[in-house]
């Protein structure tokens, strides 16, 4: 098929990729929010708080496996935003000569795919607690100084994300639905 | 009771989290408002591209989110849940 094609394709649907692309991005956004506010969030404090009580570093390395696992619409969502963007970027008439898509570009390239590339890691492969768990020889993640560090090192990409993805998410969502300039 | 072997303690200050907060601002300063300059500049023929209004727009912007960003981070990470 040529580009000329699937371009004529694309524009035919433009209204039906918007909706998807839109649906996507409320998805990536939004999708892990509750379980992090309500159930990370305040597991990480109080461990933090008592950091070598047990209970509570059971229930920490059990919400995190969790949320490894509760990611996965959002990086489902996050391929087909930026999918369904270039399709809408191909046949909208807009580019980056408009200053809204021009920003809203520099974010998604600059920002957002270095965190997700960095999040896929850490939740489905190298970083995914639960596989770590399994190759622990005598299965004890609570002894083991990889599963800890992997813990810890997870916390710390939420910690720095946190701001990160509240403003940029917010303000690229702005962007693409006001289009100011 | 401590039944476990390993230090679980998790390793953390406001200096460590200014430094990343402050980290975060030249990064907007230096790497995300130049690419945003040198975009406009490229594909639209910006004249404002580059230009002192243009840097001080990026030097407030930068300042009030590592501000933000040091707030935010050091909320969830250094303050007690009670307080």
């Amino acid at each position: 098929m040529s580009i000329d094609v699937l371009t004529q394709w694309l524009a035919s649907h433009y209204l039906q990729i918007k909706f998807i692309h839109v649906g996507f991005a409320t998805m990536w956004l939004w999708s892990t929010s509750v379980a992090y506010l309500n159930y990370l969030v305040p597991v990480f404090r109080a461990w933090q708080e008592n950091p070598e009580d047990i209970d509570l570093i059971k229930k920490r390395n059990w919400v995190m496996e969790r949320f490894d696992e509760g990611v996965i619409l959002e990086h489902i969502a996050f391929p087909a935003v930026l999918i369904t963007g270039l399709s809408l970027f191909l046949v909208g008439g807009w580019g980056p000569q408009s200053y809204w898509l021009a920003m809203k570009l520099v974010i998604v390239v600059l920002v957002f795919l270095p965190i997700e590339c960095f999040d896929y890691w850490l939740s489905h492969f190298g970083g995914n607690k639960a596989k770590i768990r399994k190759n622990i020889t005598n299965g004890d993640s609570l002894n083991s100084p990889r599963y800890e560090r992997a813990i810890h090192f997870h916390w710390w990409f939420l910690i720095i994300t946190t701001p990160i993805i509240a403003i940029a998410g917010v303000t690229v969502l702005y962007l693409a639905i006001v289009k100011p300039m | 009771m401590n039944a476990h072997s390993i230090s679980h303690h998790f390793s953390v200050n406001p200096k460590k989290i200014r430094l990343i907060a402050a980290a975060m601002g030249f990064y907007i300063l230096l790497i995300l408002w130049p690419a945003f300059d040198l975009c406009r500049l490229i594909y639209a023929n910006d004249p404002h591209a580059f230009s002192a209004q243009r840097a001080i727009t990026a030097a407030i912007v930068a300042t009030a989110f590592s501000l933000y960003a040091n707030w935010q981070m050091g909320r969830l990470c250094l303050y007690s849940h009670n307080t």
